[in-house]
């Protein structure tokens, strides 16, 4: 259907009038009464959004040292959008039967950069392969960046095990974090987020850690 | 962006409404409506989001008091403060650290505190803003409470509590999921903290001898003014 407008009285450059879409329901004490259809728009001016599956990483002995991160999504200097990280997901699970009672947290930390990112490029699907072509870029190396620690925001903690041989089955731990839009984090040029280990796992640890992201580019009006 | 108003008959100065037009069957009749685009906003004007986490907190085997720096952790709203805090959301999660036999369940709990006056030092966990362009936050997180300003009272109950993992066997036990729980209430349910308040993180039952359970907590407020 295509857009249109309506030309308020007195401003009529239009041809004839147009109808507002709207119910009719009586209510009593006030009487009959038109509620309007409308259609909710994010205040954001949306380029195009992404998701991708990072992949798997199995969890290390060792933490792994900021700014050394599996991933890092970041919005190039210079870039002229900002980027919203609209949804996270973070699953778990054994690897085989083995102890593995550590809960290293797995960490979303924030960062300045300067430098331009030439390490291993990770492939997003665009939410539209029509619109805007991405701009953010996610990496597996934060190869060409010179990174700044700014804040930890988020941490998570994945599948644990007492027993490399009791047990039985267990569903994988599946934390979800997809906050409103005005609660969403916003990387502006210059600015990135990375995920990593931040604590020590298990000996010979061979537990998987699945992760998916989806991002907006977007300018404010 | 500034605010703008659209100024209708009889002193219009033109701002056209945006709208879809579609053909609608009205009374049997098919009919071509417009129907609006709108934005939704808070009733909140809000300055800043702020987003932290809460580090490495361990299951303690004696219960914490809430009060005289026992505690997790403490977020307030400082005295003159001109804004608002509402807590909007907390991720609980609670895992093993080791294999170790800990059947108990001691509550994490939320509770509301106070004071008159002076400062509530302690170690400051610095949040991430949901935008850096954002003014800097007004309200304060910290991981200590070393100087317990005067008047601090607590809230007789809490209003939030959550249970962390537990086991029986210290080796046989096998796999576990971690406790993971999101509190997101909408905004009408959200604990608001006017100047002077605050919410503290405490244990308020006793864990297990050399306990080890960790627990981490994902903790996110707004700032914002009524208008």
């Amino acid at each position: 259907m295509p857009e249109s407008k309506i030309i308020l009285p007195d401003d009529s450059t239009a041809s004839g009038s147009h109808n507002m879409h709207s119910r009719e329901q009586t209510i009593a004490g006030i009487g009959t009464v038109q509620d309007l259809y409308a259609i909710e728009i994010s205040d954001r001016v949306i380029h195009n959004s992404f998701n991708v599956n990072i992949g798997v990483r199995v969890i290390t002995l060792a933490a792994q040292a900021f700014p050394t991160c599996w991933w890092y999504l970041i919005n190039p200097i210079g870039s002229g959008i900002l980027v919203a990280l609209e949804d996270f997901y973070m699953m778990s699970q054994m690897g085989s039967a083995l102890i593995t009672a550590a809960s290293p947290r797995h960490q979303l930390t924030a960062f300045t950069f300067t430098g331009t990112a030439t390490g291993a490029s990770i492939s997003a699907r665009p939410a539209r392969s029509s619109a805007s072509a991405q701009v953010a870029k996610l990496v597996s190396a934060s190869t060409g960046l010179t990174i700044t620690r700014t804040q930890d925001i988020k941490a998570f903690l994945p599948y644990a095990s007492q027993s490399g041989s009791s047990g039985g089955p267990v569903d994988p731990q599946d934390t979800w974090w997809n906050p409103v839009e005005v609660a969403q984090i916003v990387l502006s040029p210059g600015e990135g987020l990375g995920f990593f280990q931040a604590d020590a796992g298990s000996n010979s640890d061979t537990r998987r850690v699945n992760c998916d992201i989806a991002w907006t580019e977007f300018t404010e009006p | 962006m500034p605010d703008q108003v659209i100024v209708v008959s009889p002193d219009s100065t033109g701002k056209a409404v945006h709208t879809r037009q579609r053909t609608v069957t009205v009374g049997g009749v098919s009919t071509t409506v417009e129907e609006q685009y709108i934005i939704t906003i808070s009733k909140r004007d809000i300055s800043n989001v702020c987003h932290a986490t809460s580090g490495n907190l361990t299951v303690q085997a004696t219960a914490q008091t809430g009060a005289s720096g026992s505690g997790f952790w403490w977020l307030y709203n400082p005295i003159g403060s001109s804004v608002l805090l509402a807590l909007s959301h907390i991720r609980f999660m609670s895992q093993m650290t080791a294999a170790l036999t800990t059947p108990t369940s001691p509550r994490i709990a939320l509770s509301g505190w106070s004071w008159t006056s002076g400062s509530p030092a302690g170690a400051i966990i610095t949040p991430r803003q949901a935008k850096t362009s954002q003014p800097a936050p007004v309200g304060v997180l910290q991981s200590t409470l070393t100087a317990v300003p005067t008047g601090y009272a607590l809230d007789a109950n809490s209003f939030k509590a959550w249970l962390p993992y537990a086991s029986q066997l210290s080796s046989s036990g096998g796999p576990s999921t971690p406790a993971d729980s999101s509190y997101e209430p909408s905004e009408n349910l959200q604990p608001v903290l006017q100047a002077g308040q605050g919410i503290v993180c405490w244990q308020r039952d006793a864990g297990t001898s050399a306990d080890s359970r960790k627990i981490s907590m994902n903790i996110t407020w707004m700032e914002f003014t009524e208008p």
